[in-house]
Order: structure tokens, then sequence, then C-alpha cells
């Protein structure tokens, strides 16, 4: 009894400092026109674009699914990498960071909270997609297809977290941007969501299965059955590690600045 | 009776790459101190607090606050910073900000109280990018104190303001210390030093120079400063025993002296012709400079407060 009481104190605080920074989290990023119009406004004008307006003959069902799936996978990479990894890194360079660390909140909860509000975006992206998807198309995903979906979506967004975190803690707080820029539209075009798959060089494909855009927008892309036909594990599996080298790298360079510098 | 030791430093020392910026520095810093870090950029005082807080790691020697190992959490609950720069989000308001900082700690302040103790009364709906820059400096010296601070590290706090934010935020942080509180503030202004410190550190290549109250640092050049222009000879005044510090450049005279009176007849008697005699307390700016001059340097004053 003793110890548990303390314990559900502690657990509270905790809960209580999470809630508060991912919801500050949010609202800051639904404050910044430029977060807020690229993140979101990027995805859904592909999809109005390439989903709605575009006439597709007779694969329009097929690509009516298929640009839901495409856009809301390309609103994960984005929330992950710019919405994390470029504003970590922004804020390290500020000082925020700095103030977080002297603060008696834990740091990771800091990392919790932009991740979950990077989920959170995803989420919103994939939603706004669904909704205008229902109200325009005929022919969409059913109500079953559309929750896997964001789960989906929500659950793949982490990778690109941590490939973002990265990109922050490698490269100066000043040339994230840059670094996360020059990845993001290569990441596009291998994984299959801008441009099918199949039509790319043989060459280029065989780099693309190494790709973590590949095995996210598989996973997506089982849910219309028309993903290779690898197993969900192995993509799974994939995205983990991906995940975890990053954190283990990011790490890396978190603890070799904060030995050397103000981090 | 015990005085609490708030701050612990033995022979500390932190260099990057190759330049050093701090070397064998010993400081106990008690409960209720007010220390004041002075220097020329680059001496080492921000290092200093940068170590104090723990997001720096000592290259050698040992460094405890409130007993505990820097930047342990106990120590974080107990300590505010206000740092150089905070890169506070512009797009949250001033309520939104103070709200989350509470949120880090166990017993904070109330929201009431941080916006009177820090002076944002009608601003606390304004958003920190709307705030002018005083007024910005402002919540970041109340995000300092939301955790009801009993060690307060202030990095420059008053950069930026005018005349009059600069001293509210003094009035600000003198009435929050009280007696209890311990205050460790690194700042290029003098007279912010002496309106808030009640002991000086003056750093100089890394070193502490000196370590004295600003009483003490002023009556070290001499306290009263005497200046004429006159065409006297100074060798006289080098057996005054009186006499601490002597410039004479052109026909401009200054000397820093203990008892003024017997200086001043023995200069009239020297010169009855003088002009623009003047005699005022000597300053702590004359202080400064004397000791970060390469004569101060060499003497390398060391003094307890």
């Amino acid at each position: 009894m003793n110890t548990i009481a303390p314990m559900l104190e502690r657990s509270a605080h905790f809960c209580r400092i999470l809630l508060a920074e991912s919801y500050t989290e949010f609202l800051k990023c639904l404050r910044t026109p430029a977060f807020a119009s690229a993140i979101l406004g990027f995805p859904v004008i592909i999809y109005l674009f390439c989903g709605l307006v575009i006439d597709w003959g007779e694969t329009i069902e097929r690509s009516h699914q298929f640009w839901i799936i495409a856009t809301s996978s390309i609103g994960a990479i984005g929330t992950g990498l710019f919405g994390f990894g470029v504003y970590v890194a922004n804020e390290r360079g500020q000082g925020w960071l700095l103030l977080k660390r002297v603060s008696p909140m834990p740091i990771f909860v800091y990392f919790l909270a932009k991740a979950l509000m990077a989920v959170a975006f995803s989420i919103l992206i994939s939603c706004i997609i669904l909704a205008i998807g229902h109200a325009f198309v005929v022919v969409q995903l059913s109500l079953v297809q559309s929750a896997l979906l964001v789960v989906v979506v929500s659950l793949s967004t982490i990778p690109y977290c941590m490939i973002g975190l990265l990109c922050g803690f490698m490269a100066g707080p000043n040339t994230a941007h840059a670094y996360v820029n020059i990845l993001y539209l290569p990441l596009l075009l291998l994984g299959g969501i801008i441009i099918p798959f199949d039509i790319l060089p043989q060459f280029v494909q065989s780099i693309a299965i190494f790709t973590p855009v590949f095995h996210s927008s598989q996973l997506a892309f089982k849910l219309i059955d028309t993903s290779f036909g690898y197993p969900t594990i192995l993509h799974l599996l994939v995205l983990c590690a991906y995940s975890i080298i990053c954190v283990c790298l990011a790490s890396f360079f978190y603890a070799r600045e904060k030995a050397r510098t103000f981090g | 009776m015990n005085v609490e030791i708030v701050v612990d430093a033995t022979n500390v020392a932190k260099s990057y790459n190759d330049i050093t910026a701090l070397t064998d520095l010993s400081l106990r810093v008690t409960r209720g101190q007010r220390c004041v870090l002075l220097g020329p950029n680059g001496a080492g005082k921000s290092t200093l607090l940068n170590l104090v807080l723990g997001v720096l790691r000592l290259d050698q020697g040992s460094l405890k606050v409130f007993g505990k190992k820097t930047g342990h959490i106990s120590v974080r609950r107990r300590t505010g910073a206000m740092l150089q720069i905070s890169g506070i989000p512009s797009s949250l308001t001033v309520q939104e900000h103070l709200r989350l900082f509470r949120t880090y700690y166990e017993n904070p302040l109330s929201t009431d109280k941080l916006v009177r103790t820090a002076k944002l009364e009608g601003l606390e709906r304004r958003t920190f990018g709307s705030l002018s820059g005083g007024q910005q400096q402002r919540l970041n010296f109340a995000l300092a104190l939301c955790g009801n601070p009993m060690l307060l590290i202030l990095d420059e706090p008053s950069t930026s303001h005018d005349v009059e934010a600069r001293m509210a935020l003094w009035d600000e942080i003198d009435q929050f210390m009280g007696t209890e509180r311990t205050l460790m503030l690194a700042t290029h202004n003098l007279e912010e030093a002496e309106r808030l410190g009640d002991r000086i550190l003056i750093f100089h290549e890394g070193r502490v120079i000196a370590d004295a109250s600003p009483e003490k640092l002023r009556s070290m050049i001499g306290t009263t400063e005497i200046s004429a222009q006159t065409n006297v000879n100074v060798e006289v005044f080098k057996r005054n025993q009186h006499v601490k510090r002597i410039e004479h450049v052109d026909r401009h005279l200054k000397l820093y002296v203990t008892a003024a009176e017997s200086a001043v007849s023995q200069l009239l008697q020297l010169d009855p012709d003088l002009k623009n005699l003047a005699v005022k307390p000597a300053s702590l700016l004359d202080a400064y400079l004397h000791l970060l001059s390469p004569a101060g340097t060499d003497e390398h004053h060391r003094t307890n407060a």
C-alpha cells in the first residue's frame, strides 16, 4: 500500500504532464500557418486533384481507393518528418528544448507528446480525405476499411517521426528542413504512392523495397487487396527496425551534443 | 547554526574542445545568498550556470546542488532558470505557457500569483509573439518561478529591456527572492549587479579573480575617487598610504583613496590652481575595470564575502 500510493501519484503526475504537453503541441502546430497549410494541405490537395478531378476511366473505382490510401500515407510521412523532426530541430536551435531540460519534466515526455501530435495530425488528415471521399465519390472504402486505414496510418506515422528525429539531431537546427526535404520526395516516389510501383525501373524497385515507405504503403494497400502479398509481419518488422535504428542513432547524436554543448 | 550549502563546487573545470571555459573553480553558495557573476564575454559565467543547471557535463572536479548531483530531478524541482535564449513558442498565449509549465511541478505557484509577481496582468490572453521584448522577458521570468524555486538562476535577465522595464524587473526579482532563496545571476550590467547582488564574482578567462561583496570590491581600489585637472607631480602620491591607485593622463588626474580628506588637502597644497576638482565614491565599475586591467588580473584579488 505504501509503495503503491506514491507510484500512482507519480503516474498521475506524469499523465498530467503528457496530456498538457500533447495538447500544447497540437495547439502550437494548428496555430502555425506554415505547418497547418503544408502538412494538412498538401495531401488533401493531391487527393482533390488526383482522386476527384482526374477522370480515371474504367479504373475509377480502384483509383479512388488508391488515392485515398496513397494521400493518407503521404500525410503520415509529412507529419512524421516535418511535424516531428523539423520541429524538434528548430526548438532545439531556439533554446526551447534546453528550457525543458532544466525543468523537472521528463524529457522523453516532450518527444512522446510530439509523436502523439504527429499521430493526431495523421489521423486528422486521413479523416479529412475520407470525409471528402465519402461526400463526393460514389465508390469509396467501407466503414471497416476506413477505420483500418486510420489505424494503419496512425501507426505508420511513428517510423517517420523517428526518421525525422534522426534528421533533427544529425543536422543542425537550420539545416534539418533541407535534409528532410531531400528525403521527402524520393521517399514518396520510391514508395509507390505517387507513381505506381510497377512502372518504376527494375533497379529502382530493388532499392525501393528497402525503404520504409514501401512497407508502410504496402500495409495500407493490403486494405484494398492491391499489395504485393508480402506477409504483414515482414512490413511491421521492417518499420520497427527502422524506428529502433533511428532512435538509437538520434540518441547517440543527442548524447554527443549534450556532452559537448548546450543542446 | 548550520548554513545550508546550495551550490558546492570543487576544482571544477570545463573546456569546449580546445577552449578552456572554466579552470579550477571552487565555490560555495549558501542559502539566501545573491551571487552575481560578472566578466567579459567568454569568461565562463554562462558555463558555470549551465553546469549548475546540469545541462553541461563537468570535465573535472565535483559540483553538487542542494547536496545532489546536478541535473537530479529533486534539484530541478527546486531550481528555476531564466536562460539567455529560451525559444518560447510564439503562437501560445501567456496563460497557456504558464499552465503548461505549472504541470511540471508538484506544488507550483498559482497562475494568479505568477501573473502578479511577473507583472503580466492583462496580458494573459496575448500570444508570446505579440508581446514586447520586455514583456516576453517577464514571461520568461514567470516560467522560471513556476515551481516556487529555492534557487533562481538568471542569465542576463534584463537584456533587451528599456530603463523602466529593467528597473521593474529588478523590483520583481528582489521581491520574489526574500531572504531564504538563493540567486545566481550572470550579467554585464553593473547597476544590476549592485542592485541585486550581495556577493559578486568576477570572472576572467575561466577563473574567478574576485569574490566579495560590492562594498568590499569597491574598497579594493579605494573608497573614494578624486579627480582634477592639474600638472602636479604624481610621484608624491605614491608615498601616501591612503592612495590605492593613480591615473594621470595629460592633465587629468584620478586618485582612488581610502581617506579623501588628506588626499584632497595634499592635492590643494601642491596645486592651489587646480581645476574641476571632484570627489565621489568609487563605483563598482571602477573596481571592475581595475580588476580586469592587466595590473588587476596580475594581483588576482581573491577575498571572501
